[in-house]
């Protein structure tokens, strides 16, 4: 679905990084909205799967995991959780207890969840926005 | 510029993006996307494309394996978010290497890139060059050119039997020509591998020549020459 959104003034919200999204998407918004949506699936169900392999103490597949899932925040403009996910792949790769990976994750994964909330709020805003259009 | 391109990304929000890119460039027609090595390699089988987007840690087969088991030739350029392939991508000869998540201006430099190698890759398949000397166009094989030498705004096309003067830089010329034959010895001077007679120190002798050699050329040359 393609969008010609020459006559809008859609801005991101502030909470994300426009300048990095507006440089993703220039004049696509549709594409944003499209991997918003995708994204908050992603993170939601990269969570569920991190939280197994932490129960379950299998450490490389955790870091698969959480390691493939940290582009998704620059596609969403979240530098700072972006970086965030790379220190906790490092800390996983350091070989550090794994009650410290667990007590991180827990950390990490109130940021995660709270992005979800975030993305799926300004996926609306653009679903929204986008159908004045339609 | 244009190129036929696949996207072979496990990621969808990376591909999208990607393909968003491509879209946005006019330069770059995406004939099909998939999520794994294996099903790329299977529409590589009767289909073709001159550039491939691969990322290196998939299900399945990983980039460099899918790079090994590729029967065409096209450009690759890798896309991944982990710096530590940038020595195998340059062991693998991939053109580019592009850190997810990437900017649209990095995207930009890639195809720059991408027109670069190709434009390599025409050149060496090609056994001449035309070059303009007081509006004419004069044809000079690559086997009959001894070197090149810069001369102000100008170079200087070397043959056994003649010198012609034409506007261009070192620079140009050096994408023009094979550089499995030739070879920038000095910032000046590019010369025909074939024709050198013998190097010592930082002068290499071609055809009754003798030509600088710059010390940051010296080691390549060296392992040039031997190698031939």
């Amino acid at each position: 679905m393609s969008v010609d959104t020459n006559e809008t003034d859609f801005r991101f919200s502030e909470v994300f990084d426009s300048l990095s999204l507006n440089d993703l998407y220039g004049e696509d918004l549709a594409m944003a909205m499209e991997v918003f949506g995708g994204s908050a699936v992603r993170i939601s169900e990269t969570l569920k799967a991190a939280r197994a392999y932490i129960d379950a103490g299998d450490r490389d597949r955790l870091l698969r995991e959480i390691h493939r899932i940290r582009p998704v925040f620059g596609y969403t403009g979240q530098p700072l959780l972006q970086d965030a996910v790379g220190r906790f792949e490092g800390l996983c790769r350091s070989g550090a207890a794994m009650s410290q990976v667990t007590e991180e994750f827990e950390e990490l994964g109130r940021a995660m969840r709270e992005s979800i909330r975030l993305i799926e709020g300004e996926h609306a805003r653009l679903t929204g926005f986008i159908n004045r259009f339609a | 510029m244009s190129f036929n391109a696949i996207i072979v990304e496990d990621l969808p929000e990376a591909s999208q993006v990607l393909e968003g890119f491509c879209r946005r460039s006019g330069a770059v027609n995406v004939v099909g996307r998939f999520p794994d090595a294996n099903q790329a390699l299977g529409f590589l089988q009767s289909s073709e494309a001159d550039l491939v987007f691969l990322d290196v840690e998939m299900p399945g087969i990983d980039g460099f394996e899918f790079i090994r088991k590729l029967e065409q030739n096209p450009q690759v350029i890798l896309t991944t978010s982990k710096t530590e392939y940038a020595y195998a991508a340059f062991e693998h000869r991939v053109t580019d290497f592009l850190h997810k998540p990437f900017t649209y201006s990095r995207f930009l430099d890639a195809l720059q890139r991408l027109a670069v190698r190709r434009q390599e890759l025409a050149s060496q398949q090609e056994s001449h060059l035309f070059i303009k000397v007081d509006g004419r166009l004069v044809r000079v094989n690559h086997d009959e050119l001894l070197y090149v030498e810069s001369a102000g705004d100008y170079v200087r096309f070397v043959t056994r039997e003649r010198k012609y003067l034409t506007h261009s830089t070192i620079k140009n010329v050096e994408a023009r020509l094979p550089s499995s034959a030739f070879m920038k010895v000095h910032r000046s001077y590019i010369v025909n591998l074939s024709h050198v007679v013998d190097f010592q120190e930082a002068l290499l002798r071609v055809g009754d020549s003798a030509i600088p050699v710059s010390k940051a050329h010296k080691s390549r040359l060296r392992e040039q020459i031997s190698g031939k």
